[in-house]
């Protein structure tokens, strides 16, 4: 326990928990379910919420289910290791919450764009068929008080570089017929399944639209542009940019984010939908600076050759409706994320070889 | 104002390799590396023709190894990148991949059929694991629509390849199809698109110059044309013509053409012409690669090797596929195909757009 108390996560999480853990006080003894558990939002979810019940004794209890507990067992074996915390092997389109549970976090979107390329009806399937399976187990549950479904902010369609920051209701159109534009159209339609639910079976369901994330439980395998920087950076090579390097993103640290999960899953009403992301733009050359920075011997950065078609591109959330509602923390800069980032990557790294 | 760039990658010593059946010596790499090299040709890629790896009975045997060829380069390229031209299944991570990148190799170009661009998924996480330069290549492109092509080309960039080039393996396209095709792709990408032309119908430069209107910025070029079939598009020649159409190469021209003369006098056994098989094999739509044994199976066999072409192309056989044209040849030789070809060559594209429609609904 001392170890976990000491933890950078724990450390992290627990001066955001004492600001807004009377907010939480219905999660109190509640059992949540978590589906598609097994990553990045479930694993920070469960670490915010088992610091809810060692610090503040909240006796809540978690079920994360997942479609494999390896990544679980290889780098939150605390958390497997818990009483509070129980694991269910199971693909999310089999989903069956059992009726103990009042709370039902959705997080099973798979987040790979290699997968939403190449298996382009299997990302359709896991989507829409997961979400309703979820929903039609949550519609036999006795004492069920929210479902938090985490959608994404690529349901918006590409964001205009000349727009600052993305409302929830800039909706603009895409082409269904564009391979690349599945998997945003796959959560559209989960998304008005998730409408039609709330409708007809009366189920409580808030939806959160995630943009981008960032903190210890990545890797640096994953296929995004800060990522590679981090693990061109890691194996002491020259970090390469794609295009100029004006390309513009956010980042939402895990702690974060784990409260802003938290307060929807809690106190979110049904039918309201937020994003849930950081409203600092940063472009990337400057997050390939940072990555740079952080280590002795910093590596190059270098552009790649920049063809006239390559178009700069924006992703970032225009979050005032969570933060003038429910007051969530930006507790942690760019920089400082970055860098806990790289931390956790290299310790971890460390402990598996 | 600075000139828009297009960055040279020459496969002379990789595609070449097709125009000698694979028997490249190693004197000839380093000979024409440093001149190569001297010319300040941004790539050179070597290897069997069809990439490292390849070498075997089916689709010829390499004179020297694989380590051979690639250690003998690296060690005449100072100022080039080292490139390998890598086909998922014939090169493998373990055997072929790492050995290539323990000798030095720079660029890895991951290549694969035109519709079959998940194989490349291991290859391309791997090399760009290893920090190499990834480029994704689709081969035979002809035969997918633009759209299906630019698919594949997402695909090959979500595995982390950081350009596509479009192979025209067969020398097929005429400029126009070359410019629909890099519209889609420069549409649907965020990475560098690029073209490799081959020579069937005469048209290898006028494509590269439209891939390159059209947005392309990685070409390729061969000395002399040193490539599969009728060749590639003559590296000289694409040097001067993108410096008189006001592009930056960063090549030395007088130099390159002294490459291109090292290379005839050294390396190219016979410089690459458009032989009437050529073209029938720019018409079908068959791999340029096939020209050398659908030459000798045809002497074999007493059959008219145009024949054996248009039924390939008919049949839709793609490189990897050479013994069909043994079976092809026997069949022309029996007569039970040289009806369906024949009415081919009367018929040749339409005929061939139709089947190739209907291969790709099955793929």
């Amino acid at each position: 326990m001392n170890n976990v108390a000491n933890s950078p996560l724990r450390r992290d999480l627990i001066p955001l928990l004492e600001k807004c853990h009377q907010n939480l006080s219905d999660l109190k003894k509640a059992h949540v379910y978590i589906v598609g558990g097994g990553g990045f939002m479930g694993l920070w979810l469960t670490e915010a919420i088992t610091a809810l019940n060692d610090e503040f004794g909240f006796g809540s209890r978690i079920t994360i289910q997942t479609l494999s507990d390896a990544f679980l067992s290889t780098y939150a074996p605390h958390l497997k290791a818990r009483q509070d915390v129980s694991v269910v092997c199971c693909d999310c389109r089999n989903t069956v919450v059992p009726e103990s549970t009042q709370y039902i976090f959705y997080c099973a979107t798979p987040t790979n764009p290699l997968l939403h390329q190449s298996e382009p009806t299997e990302t359709a399937s896991i989507i829409v068929d997961g979400v309703r399976a979820m929903f039609d187990s949550a519609a036999l549950l006795p004492d069920l008080r929210n479902i938090l479904f985490v959608s994404s902010g690529a349901v918006y369609g590409s964001q205009p570089f000349e727009m600052e920051r993305r409302a929830e209701d800039s909706f603009q159109s895409f082409d269904p017929s564009v391979l690349s534009n599945s998997f945003s159209e796959s959560l559209r339609f989960a998304e008005a399944i998730s409408t039609g639910y709330r409708n007809e079976a009366r189920l409580p369901v808030v939806i959160a639209r995630a943009f981008a994330f960032l903190g210890p439980y990545q890797l640096p395998s994953i296929a995004w542009a800060l990522h590679n920087f981090i693990a061109d950076a890691i194996e002491g090579r020259s970090i390469r940019i794609l295009g100029d390097g004006e390309s513009v993103r956010s980042y939402l640290y895990g702690s974060d984010a784990a409260v802003w999960f938290l307060r929807l899953l809690v106190n979110g009403k049904s039918g309201d939908v937020y994003n849930v992301g950081s409203p600092e733009p940063i472009r990337l050359v400057e997050v390939a600076e940072i990555v740079a920075r952080r280590f002795d011997k910093a590596p190059s950065v270098t552009m790649l050759a920049q063809p006239a078609h390559l178009r700069k591109t924006r992703f970032v959330p225009n979050v005032s409706r969570i933060q003038h509602e429910f007051g969530v923390p930006l507790s942690v800069n760019v920089e400082d994320a970055i860098v806990k980032t790289i931390d956790w990557m290299l310790t971890t790294r460390k402990c598996l070889i | 104002m600075t000139k828009p760039q297009v960055l040279i990658s020459d496969p002379s010593l990789r595609d070449g390799n097709h125009a000698v059946r694979h028997q490249l010596q190693a004197s000839q790499i380093a000979v024409y590396c440093e001149a190569a090299d001297a010319a300040g040709i941004p790539i050179v890629e070597v290897g069997h023709g069809n990439g490292i790896g390849a070498s075997s009975l089916q689709l010829g045997e390499s004179a020297i190894s694989d380590e051979v060829m690639l250690s003998t380069a690296r060690s005449h390229l100072k100022r080039s990148r080292l490139g390998i031209h890598v086909i998922p299944g014939f090169a493998t991570i373990q055997r072929d991949l790492k050995l290539a990148i323990d000798l030095g190799v720079d660029v890895i170009r991951v290549a694969s059929h035109c519709t079959e661009a998940d194989i490349t998924q291991r290859h391309i996480e791997f090399s760009r694991t290893a920090g190499k330069t990834t480029y994704g290549v689709l081969m035979m492109s002809h035969m997918t629509s633009p759209t299906g092509l630019a698919e594949e080309a997402k695909k090959m960039e979500s595995y982390g390849a950081e350009g596509i080039v479009i192979m025209d393996s067969s020398g097929h396209f005429l400029p126009a199809d070359v410019a629909d095709r890099m519209k889609h792709l420069r549409e649907a990408l965020n990475i560098p698109i690029g073209f490799h032309a081959h020579n069937n119908l005469g048209m290898a430069i006028a494509n590269s110059v439209a891939a390159v209107q059209e947005g392309a910025t990685i070409i390729d070029g061969t000395a002399r044309g040193f490539g599969a079939g009728a060749g590639n598009a003559q590296l000289e020649v694409l040097v001067a013509v993108l410096e008189r159409m006001g592009y930056d190469t960063g090549v030395d021209l007088y130099k390159v053409l002294d490459a291109g003369d090292v290379a005839e006098k050294s390396v190219v056994e016979v410089v690459p012409t458009i032989s009437s098989v050529s073209v029938v094999s720019g018409l079908a739509g068959v791999f340029s690669g096939f020209a050398k044994p659908v030459a000798r199976i045809a002497e074999e066999f007493k059959v008219d090797p145009r024949d054996i072409f248009f039924e390939l192309g008919r049949r839709g056989i793609i490189a990897g596929q050479e013994d069909f044209i043994i079976e092809v040849a026997a069949e022309l030789a029996k007569g039970d195909s040289r009806h369906k070809s024949r009415e081919a060559l009367a018929t040749n594209v339409i005929e061939l757009k139709t089947t190739r429609a209907g291969n790709e609904q099955r793929s």
